[in-house]
């Protein structure tokens, strides 16, 4: 173990000795996210990307009395909410805190009666998510009129559905948080009633978000809501945090930490490759002539290049942030706030990306064949996964870069729900290391 | 005798890429005493590197075992790994670390570690007169500084055997002499059992207190340098350097008619020697070389003066004992330098 380790840190230490390829490694992929970042992103300003379109679907019964459905709908849509015995409300930023801005900045919202349109719409393009309210959105959320009744009133979970496109996962995602912090106090008040807050809450995060909320921020909610039903008001972080993202760090984000994978499939596979070097020169002959198993040296080798690829992406990420702290001229962090979250999703990125490189090598016959299967294999990935600036929908989820990126922006908007990402670099990089490590080990001859 | 090394019938065949075989080593079976120094001699390709490689544990034989100090490497290879140092042919050793990194690097391989190691790597790099240059990287080295440091490398673990495949390879004669000198200590004050490789007669002649001579893949002779030129009875050999006389033809019938001259050779030599060209133009042929073989050269060389005459002028005469580079020709009708 102990030589594995020395061999591994001696493979670390060869990097950090070589300007160059440090040049190669950490120097271009942050140019060129600086440049596409300056060339496209209005540096430090707010976010400037339109208005994202949505479709709004309110399939919502109502309960005879009201229709909660059609309230949330409004709200989306940015219309007067009408109510039956209250004068018309209306939705206006004026009545909003300083610091927010009317949700039609943010969304371009267009009714829609037919839930398959609108899905198909965001398979098309035309819109980037889907807002769909059930036909017992009211029935579910509203609690019985009559106190007596309270008791034995099942509370189900009713479920707005928020159909995302994997094109603009950004935009879903902000469509999304916008989408809860609509319904939250909804479904907050009724759970009130109740006298519990967990139970109704998909995801318990809200529930302590909204135990912390500070006064009612949201303009029109006031408005919108029966306030018999209790002073409840509204958090609008997750809101906040998607909104706070200029399209400069957007396009960090997403384009940064693209290159930041794209250039360590390079990493893994020259890595793996450096023992056909070390071939060459005697130095692995070397090596196993003296009592130092072959799986030890393999292994140390790959130990080696795996903690490479981890310190570069995560000096990458480290420096994208720097750079978006120096364009805010306040210190910014990219990547969220879950740091368990990121570290997981930086080590099955590593993972998945020596994986990659050490099945490309494994699977060459020759050292000359590794760089020409190796670059085309990291191009392809790259294509696909958006590492060029645009991604080719669902063929996206092919490459290990979309999988990446798409946690990393995740992460970076407040949202801990990687798992699938986590899940499919794991399984793609466990599967592809260990076919790699054997197809590589055969093929290794002295 | 004990013996360090035993061999017992070593084969290695590889298959090319189109699955012909290469026999590269066909049936080596030899024994090295301990603390004696060992050359394998043969020309490019013999086999002398794909013979150490598998008594050293690199490859696997294709046939037949090795036992280094009692320990067979294909049953107890770490034991018997243990025992020995490792000089490859090529400069095996990291270029972008300095010469004491690569000590450290290859002293953990072989599990030393904290004083114990930095201790062998003082002592390495002291025997090695490597001091001034310790901190410095390899790729900044001569080719002569590295093939000191490669040695050192392999000296790191005390070894009992040390193999050295053509330690001297594009050394300069200076180096090289140091080289000569420190393999000669291993064996005096160490008490290491040497085994080295090399293509050049001078080097295991000079150094050897038994040789074995390789050709394709197979022990041709073996034993010390006296033994091998009696086994083949090879003969003295008188090299005379003349200036070309005008009727050669007459001079060289008047020798080859002498009795106890088995052969005679003549060779024109304009181009014996580097320094006989000046530029580009090559000057005229004016000397060539007589080479007399005989069965007692010192005996005959009277008779051979006397034949040659007053009138060729002679620039050096030269009486020849059969060397090994004779074994070699005599073995297998071809020069140890083609
Ligand atoms: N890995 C290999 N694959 C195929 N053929 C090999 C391999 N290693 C050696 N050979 C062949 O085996 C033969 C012996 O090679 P070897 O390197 O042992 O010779 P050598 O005596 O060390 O020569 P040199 O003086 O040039 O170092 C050569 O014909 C060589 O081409
Ligand atoms: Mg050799």
């Amino acid at each position: 173990m102990e030589k594995i380790l020395t061999i591994a840190w001696k493979e670390l230490y060869t990097v950090s000795t070589d300007r160059v390829l440090l040049l190669f490694m950490l120097g271009t992929p942050l140019a060129i996210s600086l440049i596409i970042g300056l060339a496209f992103g209005s540096s430090g300003g707010e976010l400037t990307i339109g208005a994202i379109s949505v479709a709004v679907v309110n399939l919502d019964q109502g309960d005879g009395e009201g229709n909660l459905g059609e309230t949330v709908a409004s709200i989306l849509l940015s219309e007067p909410i009408e109510r039956s015995n209250e004068p018309t409300c209306q939705l206006s930023s004026e009545s909003a805190p300083a610091e927010t801005r009317p949700l039609s900045d943010f969304l371009n919202a267009k009714r829609l009666n037919d839930p398959e349109l609108a899905r198909a719409g965001v398979d098309e393009g035309i819109y980037a998510a889907a807002v769909i309210i059930p036909a017992d959105f009211t029935s579910k959320v509203n609690p019985p009129r009559d106190p007596s009744l309270l008791e034995q009133t099942q509370f189900e979970k009713t479920q707005v559905e928020v159909y995302g496109s994997g094109a603009s996962t950004i935009s879903a995602t902000i469509v999304r948080s916008i989408t809860e912090t609509v319904i939250q106090p909804f479904v907050t008040a009724s759970a009130a009633i109740r006298g519990t807050v967990q139970t109704i809450f998909a995801n318990p995060l809200n529930a302590i978000k909204f135990l912390n909320a500070d006064e009612s921020a949201f303009a029109g909610f006031a408005c919108a809501y029966n306030p018999n039903l209790g002073n409840i008001s509204l958090g609008r972080q997750a809101l906040n945090d998607v909104q706070a993202r200029s399209a400069f760090e957007q396009i960090l984000i997403r384009f940064g930490s693209a290159q930041a994978v794209f250039f360590s499939l390079f990493t893994a596979w020259t890595g793996v490759q450096s023992v056909y070097r070390d071939r060459d020169t005697w130095v692995l002959q070397r090596l196993l002539s003296s009592p130092t198993s072959r799986l030890s040296v393999l292994a140390g080798k790959l130990l080696g290049v795996q903690w490479i690829i981890i310190l570069q992406i995560l000096l990458l990420l480290i420096f994208l942030s720097i750079i978006a702290s120096i364009s805010n001229g306040a210190f910014t962090f990219l990547w969220g706030e879950n740091w368990l979250a990121l570290v997981m999703l930086l080590l099955s990125v590593s993972l998945a990306v020596s994986g990659v490189g050490v099945f490309v090598v494994g699977l060459a016959r020759t050292p000359e064949q590794a760089t020409l299967l190796g670059t085309m294999v990291n191009m392809g990935l790259a294509l696909l996964g958006g590492a060029f600036g645009f991604r080719l929908g669902e063929f996206s989820k092919l490459s290990l870069i979309f999988w990446g990126v798409d946690g990393f922006e995740s992460l970076s908007s407040g949202d801990a729900a990687i798992e699938l990402n986590l899940l499919v670099l794991l399984i793609q990089g466990l599967i592809l290391f260990s076919v790699g490590s054997w197809l590589f080990n055969r093929r290794l001859q002295v | 005798m004990d013996a360090m090394v035993e061999t017992k019938d070593l084969r290695k065949t590889f298959m090319r890429k189109d699955s012909t075989p290469i026999h590269a080593v066909k049936g080596v079976s030899l024994s090295i005493h301990k603390g004696e120094i060992f050359s394998l001699l043969g020309p490019n390709g013999a086999g002398k590197t794909t013979t150490i490689s598998m008594i050293s544990g690199l490859i696997e034989p294709s046939e037949g075992d090795a036992f280094i100090g009692g320990y067979s490497i294909r049953q107890q290879a770490r034991q018997a790994k243990e025992l020995i140092g490792v000089v490859p042919q090529e400069i095996a050793l990291y270029p972008e670390l300095t010469a004491r990194q690569n000590l450290w690097f290859f002293g953990r391989m072989y599990s030393l570690r904290g004083k114990e190691l930095k201790m062998r790597m003082d002592e390495v790099i002291e025997f090695m007169d490597l001091e001034e240059r310790q901190h410095d990287r390899i790729d900044t080295f001569s080719g002569g500084m590295k093939r000191r440091v490669n040695i050192g490398v392999g000296l790191l673990n005390r070894p009992q055997l040390v193999y050295m495949d053509e330690p001297t390879a594009g050394v300069d004669p200076q180096n090289r002499r140091r080289i000569l000198d420190t393999v000669f200590r291993l064996r005096d004050e160490y008490q290491m059992t040497v085994l080295y490789t090399t293509h050049l007669m001078e080097e295991a002649e000079e150094l050897s207190d038994r040789i074995g001579i390789i050709d394709y893949g197979e022990i041709i002779a073996l034993g010390t340098q006296a033994e091998l030129t009696e086994r083949i009875g090879a003969e003295d050999r008188l090299v005379i350097e003349v200036k070309r006389p005008s009727d050669e033809q007459t001079l060289l019938d008047a020798l080859r008619a002498h009795p106890q001259a088995s052969k005679v050779e003549y060779q024109v030599d304009n181009l014996k020697d580097g320094d006989r060209r000046v530029g580009n133009t090559v000057t005229p042929a004016e000397e060539a070389v007589l080479t007399v073989y005989c069965q007692n050269g010192r005996k005959l060389l009277v008779e051979v003066l006397n034949i040659i005459g007053q009138q060729v002028e002679i620039s050096s005469i030269e009486v020849r004992q059969p060397d090994l580079e004779a074994v070699f020709l005599n073995l297998t009708g071809r020069a140890l330098r083609d």
